[in-house]
């Protein structure tokens, strides 16, 4: 009797710093140049850059979100820096929901994910912000964001109201970043699901770590990107994988796979991940 | 199928970009607070897919999801419906429907959580409709309501299969009624034609989906003019 019995979402996401190879695997997995497609009902979705999810929605909204994060970059902000990711990571319940949804995704693949990546960065910010920290640095913030872009704050601010009817309150771009890095002061086991709750996001049932040595994915970065501040660079990202090991192991119920992405070829990290993943 | 030139010239990237996510955007802020449950929405057993008791059928199920609660929240889900194929008259005792198509080829549940109706959803294949979609020309579907107003439906049907031509129109037809557009309408006036006519910003709905055929490009499948 029974024919296709409905079935799960299965959430996968690929976390891990930068040079581990998400980016690669998830075009691999995606159906990049020399891959084969994406299987039907696969989706592959980058989370903090909707307008990269080349079906998806908010594509806008994320070009603009993108600008302000550059923007933050160059002033040297970090507490308005963790404002726009927050903003970025908040258009991924948005991007999987639609997906799932209304394109009928049932295994849905996630380059980064907005709680496993924030709760890996967060102790990063809580040192950044504490060095700017101070009783009028929200009206500092402030005199930034009305130097930028205009068109840009806008969609930030009206993307902020549209939350606030999730959240029960409107986020504010000067102190968000203030409330996102107070989570830490939480037990660790309760991290991720108030992180969770922020972002209007549900947990991963899997979370794929490309666990790579540091020394590696630096050189890595500096082949693509040329990095210059290789002693800064080092140390963030040793902070950063800290930051992901200390993520996983509160992650609760969900299942951890680490991948050795150090000396494996992006192939066999496709094929393993095959392996791995349902549908 | 990529858009052609001439298509492209009236409905470009742009404005189907736009359209898109205006949508997006009306949907996401009609979430409750809390963000609702993603797995809400409803779900259609279609016998026959008649483009006239269709369209008349999702009308009128539309029309009693946005007099209850749970049109915002079926809103805020994108109007996810699952198409199943089967025949109403064997599950009216078991399944009861909340709207009936009037020739009884099309069953409508809900809108709500689609784990209430794993039963149906187990028992069922879903609607393939792989056929395409041609000669429908056009039809007059009275809607009933007291409205007084005529609204014009243009779908364009070059490469369309059956089951996305109930996806799209079913969207198209859900989101104008939770709209509130089809509030004062009695009738329908629905164009099947290879392409949509112009100009798009005439329109006071466009469905805009991603095209399946050019990934990364968007598709204008269907659009609504309510006449003034």
């Amino acid at each position: 009797m029974s024919a296709h019995p409905p079935s799960p979402i299965r959430r996968v996401a690929l976390v891990g710093i930068d040079g581990s190879g998400k980016s690669t695997l998830a075009r691999l997995l995606a159906g990049g140049p020399s891959g084969e497609q994406a299987g039907e009902g696969r989706a592959v979705l980058s989370c903090l850059r909707a307008h990269e999810n080349p079906d998806g929605p908010l594509h806008r909204l994320s070009r603009h979100l993108d600008l302000l994060s550059r923007e933050a970059d160059r002033l040297g902000g970090p507490d308005l820096k963790l404002a726009v990711l927050y903003l970025q990571m908040c258009t991924y319940a948005v991007t999987e929901r639609f997906f799932t949804g209304e394109l009928g995704a049932r295994v849905v693949i996630s380059e980064r994910h907005p709680v496993i990546d924030g709760l890996a960065y967060l102790p990063l910010y809580r040192r950044a912000i504490a060095g700017v920290a101070g009783p009028d640095r929200p009206e500092q913030v402030r005199k930034q964001l009305a130097g930028l872009d205009q068109e840009a704050v806008a969609a930030a601010l009206a993307w902020c109201e549209t939350l606030g009817r999730r959240l029960g309150r409107v986020p504010d771009l000067a102190t968000v970043a203030g409330e996102l890095v107070a989570l830490l002061d939480l037990p660790p086991g309760d991290r991720a699901t108030a992180l969770a709750a922020r972002l209007g996001t549900p947990l991963p049932d899997i979370a794929v770590f490309l666990d790579i040595d540091v020394a590696e994915a630096l050189r890595r970065v500096r082949a693509r990107d040329g990095a210059p501040e290789l002693h800064e660079r080092h140390g963030s990202l040793a902070r950063i994988r800290e930051g992901y090991e200390a993520a996983l192991a509160a992650l609760g119920p969900v299942r951890v796979h680490r991948i050795a992405a150090g000396g494996a070829s992006p192939a066999e990290l496709r094929a393993e991940l095959d392996a791995l993943i349902p549908g | 199928m990529r858009s052609s030139p001439a298509e492209a010239a009236v409905l470009t990237q742009s404005d189907l970009r736009a359209r898109f996510d205006e949508r997006i955007g009306r949907a996401v802020r009609l979430l409750p607070p809390g963000g609702g449950d993603p797995g809400f929405g409803a779900v259609a057993v279609v016998r026959d897919a008649a483009p006239e008791t269709f369209i008349r059928s999702a009308v009128a199920f539309a029309r009693r999801a946005a007099a209850g609660t749970a049109g915002p929240l079926w809103y805020g889900n994108f109007t996810r419906t699952v198409f199943l194929a089967g025949d109403p008259r064997n599950l009216a005792v078991r399944h009861p429907p909340d709207v009936v198509a009037p020739d009884g080829a099309i069953a409508w549940y809900g809108p709500g959580r689609l784990a209430g109706h794993a039963t149906l959803r187990r028992m069922l294949r879903p609607f393939a409709g792989t056929t395409p979609v041609t000669g429908a020309g056009a039809l007059r579907v009275p809607l009933g309501g007291g409205g007084t107003r005529t609204a014009y439906v243009h779908v364009a049907t070059a490469g369309l299969t059956l089951r996305d031509y109930l996806v799209h129109v079913n969207h198209l037809l859900a989101e104008a009624v939770l709209d509130g557009l089809l509030a004062d309408v009695a009738a329908l006036v629905v164009r099947h034609a290879p392409r949509l006519p112009a100009p798009p910003g005439r329109h006071d709905a466009v469905r805009v989906a991603p095209d399946p055929s050019a990934p990364g490009l968007l598709r204008a499948h269907a659009c609504l003019t309510v006449a003034s």
